[in-house]
């Protein structure tokens, strides 16, 4: 009676045995197919990332374009005839376009309004002069010396100058940063909302902003000309490249003009509606400008006595206030 | 306030102004120096490259509506190429779901930046050369919005709540610079900037649909 009973057992452990196996069977098969229908990213080809490495052989003085580029960008000069992209991509690798067109290189990046992006590392001809336009970019540019006209939406534009005789650079933006460091000839940066921030040698310098604030640390300058309308204006001039003209102007926003100790300078200052803090003295004489509430004239530096001061620094505003103080 | 800014920059307006007519009054009037140089910009700023008018034209024709390519036709091709792509089928039923739900969302009327109507336009109507250029600017941003309105499901959704944030602080900067304007009539560096920032909405528009029309 007991044999048959623990057979009886073992056929009933045997039976749920494979029960159970053909369950958890079932259930792994399963599972992968719920995942992969309840997780379509899994599915998207904007999710899959892939990395690049293509190369065109460029002019040395050419135009590299980077166009429709979402993500981040690296852009350096070297000294190879040669345009190298390496990376990763978003997407595969028929949505990069890199050619070349005579004496311009494209880049281009397909349906980057779709959410196509990218993270490249650009090696450019130092000679090359940049041509960028992108709606989302973080852009980062060093030993590029044929200039560099970029237009980027938003994101973060950082540049260092590659030396005075450089071509013209010109950043431009809606919502992101701008920043500037090192040697420049002509440097134009135009933002709306965005901070501007440039600490520099340049030439010649153009800044307008909106509502964006602007913080300029300058040495050799010979012209510059700075504009906002809201945002605050902090210009601190090192020194010049005689004879400078500076002109600085905010509508709404305060104008703080730092001085380099020593720095020759004939200043004159005009706010119609704001206050004037002379911190830098000098030679201050009170100006009569009709309709305005505060206006003056200062000649500071080792020149003082001199007729024809190194250069001329003009500041005005309408609602904002003026502080003039020397840089320690 | 500073009535006339000299610029480093400013060259190449410089040049267009001095190819303008010379019987211009414009020219004659050195107030109106750097508006007309503003003005004389218009033509090249409004036109569209050439292939993007191509694509931009027939989608601004009320009466000639581009024909709707269905969601699940401009899919297939890409699934098709995809080695899982019966597998991914089955996930696309969920993705249609969403997608409807994303569609009727964004096809309501609201939205956060609305195309330059009704006062803009009538504040720019009257007869000065400033307001004139305004509503040039105006009209073809109305225009150009529509086309890339039209066109936004073909946009990620995080594109398209960057190019409306921007263009609402465009818009935003353009209505300071006219609060300024009230509080200084007729500086004609207030008046530039305001065409400027007109400009850029045009610019930052263009570039979307130029976007757009490459992806179709």
């Amino acid at each position: 009676m007991d044999c048959p009973t623990r057979s009886e057992d073992s056929r009933r452990r045997l039976a749920l045995s494979v029960s159970v196996a053909w369950w958890v069977t079932c259930a792994m098969a399963l599972v992968p197919a719920a995942a992969s229908t309840t997780a379509p990213e899994t599915a998207d080809p904007a999710n899959e990332e892939e990395s690049v490495r293509r190369s065109v052989a460029a002019s040395l003085d050419g135009v590299v374009e980077i166009d429709q580029v979402r993500g981040t960008v690296v852009v350096s000069g070297w000294d190879r005839p040669k345009v190298e992209v390496t990376g990763r991509l978003g997407r595969d690798l028929d949505s990069v376009l890199l050619e070349r067109r005579g004496e311009r290189v494209l880049l281009r990046v397909h349906e980057s309004l779709r959410g196509a992006s990218a993270d490249l590392s650009i090696r450019v001809p130092r000679g090359a002069r940049l041509e960028i336009e992108s709606m989302s970019l973080d852009l980062r540019v060093t030993g590029v010396e044929g200039g560099v006209d970029s237009n980027v939406v938003s994101g973060t534009q950082r540049l260092t100058g590659s030396g005075m005789d450089s071509g013209v650079v010109r950043l431009e933006t809606v919502s992101g940063v701008l920043q500037v460091d090192g040697l420049l000839g002509e440097l134009v940066l135009l933002a709306v909302s965005g901070p501007v921030g440039v600490d520099a040698t340049v030439r010649q310098l153009r800044v307008d902003t909106v509502n964006g604030p602007q913080d300029l640390r300058l040495q050799g300058v010979r012209r510059a000309h700075v504009d906002s309308l809201n945002g605050p204006v902090a210009l601190n001039l090192l020194g010049f490249s005689a004879p400078a003209v500076v002109r600085a102007t905010t509508f709404n926003g305060t104008l703080d003009l730092g001085l380099g100790a020593g720095t020759p300078a004939l200043i004159d200052a005009a706010a119609k509606h704001g206050r004037i803090d002379n911190q830098l003295g000098g030679d201050e004489r009170r100006r009569e400008m009709s309709g305005y509430q505060a206006a003056l004239e200062t000649r500071v530096g080792a020149q003082e006595d001199l007729e024809e001061p190194s250069a001329q620094v003009s500041v005005s505003t309408y609602r904002g206030d003026i502080l003039l103080r020397p840089l320690r | 306030m500073s009535k006339e800014p000299t610029s480093t920059s400013e060259t190449p307006q410089s040049t267009k102004i001095r190819g303008a007519a010379a019987d211009d009054p414009l020219d004659k009037d050195p107030q109106l120096a750097l508006l007309a140089e503003a003005v004389s910009e218009l033509p090249a700023s409004v036109q569209p490259e050439r292939d993007l008018w191509q694509e931009v034209v027939p989608r601004l024709r009320p009466r000639q509506r581009p024909v709707h390519r269905p969601r699940w036709r401009r899919g297939l091709p890409r699934l098709s190429r995809h080695p899982g792509w019966r597998q991914a089928l089955a996930a696309g039923f969920g993705l249609v779901a969403g997608s409807a739900l994303t569609y009727f969302s964004m096809s309501g009327p609201e939205s956060a930046v609305s195309p330059p109507m009704g006062a803009e336009l009538r504040l720019a109507s009257s007869g000065s050369p400033m307001e004139r250029a305004e509503m040039q600017f105006l009209r073809a941003k109305e225009e150009l919005w529509i086309a890339v309105f039209e066109q936004r499901q073909q946009m990620s959704p995080e594109a398209w709540e960057m190019v409306e944030q921007n263009l609402q602080i465009l818009d935003s900067a353009v209505a300071d610079l006219r609060t300024a304007l009230l509080d200084d009539p007729g500086n004609p560096a207030l008046e530039r900037r305001i065409l400027t920032h007109q400009r850029r909405s045009l610019e930052l528009l263009r570039e979307v649909a130029s976007g757009l029309s490459d992806s179709v």
